[in-house]
């Protein structure tokens, strides 16, 4: 019985949110030295208020995650059979439960054990209390939600409130990423993976008092291009599944900045990875020129998909020169913000024009 | 209402639907013919969803080209065979589409009442039925202030009930103005609904049908 709980429930949670914690596991391990998590922990150990607003709100945000899974998981017409748990004990039930949700709190209790530790090194009781009371509840209410939740199989009625209050709509700026995440994860994560691991490259390679912005534009560029295997897939993802949207009463300006949106987002790793090894020497304006190049670069390269949507021999020679042009236009200094206004006013310029025109092959 | 002139749509250079002159009036329009003749087509590029070349006026004054925004706001499509994300809720799916469209709260309500989708609407569409997918997009179809609203095929896979809320729907938009194009391979003219005109899509083109 644990086994299928655990197939079924916490094995399938994890499975479904890899996205999200890659996302957790870079920010907080890769972005996040270990003498910053130590002084974080310190804070919240030395502030009730910090510990309370920031650590325990993130907490109770996960344990409100896990629940609304749990409760739909056991709602789902496939998986009716949880409704057989009513006929065990109720201790067995709770065992049977707490194995489940103590499964999924695990990152939550890794850290929160972490907070503790810190606050028995320095010696300070209450915030240990505070925590350990805090876990008993979000472990305690939550299996005792399940087991009401399995006692009452009227699903639609009952769980439609729960489901609501903690439901999260998702705006259209999300629709392709969560795409990606369900349905492309390697993809996403090889690409991010190798512009992030390119731009740490050009920016602690060649730490001189010297250093050379022309270097991040190439590194700029190079993360650009990359992300052409993640634009191609925007183009079908939209034409598959949300063919609608081209009957919907919106201006191709705000077709454009909303698709816009969806880059800056993608390109937020990026951003974070250019922040935090950004070279010391090189002025913040630079940092922004940067952003803005390599923005620019990929709004043309996806609006330059509705002038030609064939991704055939042709359309890889001139991605081609396209880099080569790009490349030279870096190497000859013509500055960062030009390009970018450029790239951007051509992109509007192909989208526009091409939007409402363009035809795919799949429609046939 | 609708008037369509010089329409030709080809697909890489094979034409598939050519429509010289047609003038579509105020009513409930049953549009038939067999599977590839062209139906889904005609209602795509109605919807300004597909290009074509030629003109299409709406209300003569709304041109699909030169008035993009107000068109599309007086125009609805409800898709034959839906394939949203299946990541997305229905719900997801209706609160975007329904702001687009400027529907109220009090309409999204009443048309998930009346098409009995609050059971699933919260659901991920990955686990929906071919018929809670089309309920769905009929949801959508009817959201906002449209003039016109095409229905492709909206009596497939749902069961007598729902077909009975769509009917109900259809009359009650119908009185309100709204003109509605339907393509069906069962017969419409069976149910309580008053269809205007039959027009046939055939041969690449379309014919508007004789009353026998």
């Amino acid at each position: 019985m644990q086994r299928v709980l655990h197939l079924v429930i916490s094995r399938a949670f994890f499975q479904q949110n890899i996205g999200f914690f890659l996302v957790v596991l870079v920010v907080g391990g890769a972005f996040m030295r270990a003498e910053e998590h130590l002084a974080l922990a310190k804070y919240a150990v030395y502030s009730l208020p910090f510990l309370a607003i920031f650590f325990m709100s993130l907490w109770m945000l996960y344990t409100l995650k896990v629940m609304q899974f749990v409760v739909k998981s056991i709602s789902d017409p496939r998986q009716e059979f949880l409704y057989l748990l009513r006929l065990v004990s109720i201790p067995k039930q709770i065992s049977l439960w707490l194995m489940v949700h103590l499964t999924m709190l695990l990152p939550v209790l890794f850290y929160s054990f972490f907070v503790i530790s810190q606050a028995i090194r320095f010696q300070v009781w209450l915030p240990v209390f505070v925590i350990l009371i805090f876990l008993i509840l979000i472990l305690a209410i939550p299996i005792w939600l399940y087991i009401w939740a399995t006692k009452h199989p009227n699903r639609s009625q009952n769980f439609l409130i729960f489901n609501s209050v903690i439901q999260f709509q998702l705006p259209y700026s999300l629709f392709y990423i969560r795409h990606l995440i369900a349905d492309q994860k390697m993809l996403l994560f090889l690409t991010k993976s190798f512009t992030c691991l390119v731009l740490i490259g050009v920016c602690v390679l060649y730490p001189t008092d010297q250093y050379d912005g022309r270097l991040i534009g190439l590194g700029i560029l190079i993360v650009a291009f990359a992300h052409t295997v993640l634009i191609f897939p925007f183009h079908s993802f939209e034409q598959r599944h949300l063919l609608i949207l081209k009957n919907l009463p919106v201006s191709n300006l705000k077709r454009f900045v909303y698709q816009a949106f969806v880059f800056a987002l993608l390109l937020i790793p990026e951003v974070i990875v250019l922040f935090r090894f950004w070279p010391n020497g090189l002025g913040i304006v630079l940092f922004f020129q940067a952003i803005c190049l390599g923005f620019g670069l990929l709004l043309l390269i996806h609006s330059y998909l509705y002038f030609r949507p064939d991704q055939d021999e042709t359309f890889a020679w001139i991605v081609f020169w396209a880099f080569m042009a790009v490349f030279f236009l870096i190497m000859f200094e013509v500055p960062f913000e030009f390009q970018s206004a450029v790239y951007l006013v051509t992109s509007y310029f192909l989208f526009t024009r091409n939007y409402f025109s363009v035809e795919y092959r799949e429609e046939t | 209402m609708i008037r369509i002139a010089n329409f030709k749509k080809s697909y890489h250079g094979t034409l598939a639907l050519e429509i010289p002159d047609l003038q579509i009036s105020h009513g409930i329009h049953w549009i038939q013919g067999s599977n590839g003749s062209g139906k889904t087509s005609l209602f795509r590029c109605l919807a300004g969803m597909l290009p074509f070349e030629g003109n299409i006026l709406l209300d003569g004054q709304y041109d699909i080209r030169k008035h993009p925004v107000a068109y599309r706001l007086r125009i609805n499509y409800g898709e034959a065979e839906p394939n949203y994300p299946g990541f997305l809720t229905a719900n997801d799916l209706i609160q975007f589409v329904g702001k687009a469209k400027k529907a109220s709260k009090a309409q999204i309500e009443q048309l998930i009442t009346t098409l009995e989708i609050s059971s699933f609407m919260q659901n991920k569409i990955g686990t929906y039925s071919s018929g809670m997918l089309k309920k769905t997009s009929l949801v959508l179809a009817f959201l906002g202030e449209p003039k016109v609203i095409l229905l492709d095929e909206p009596l497939i896979t749902i069961d007598k009930k729902a077909v009975e809320n769509m009917y109900a729907l259809v009359h009650q938009y119908h009185q309100q103005g709204v003109t509605f194009l339907m393509s069906s391979h069962q017969d419409i003219q069976l149910s309580e609904i008053f269809v205007s005109e039959q027009y046939l899509v055939q041969d690449q083109t379309v014919y508007k049908k004789l009353r026998s």
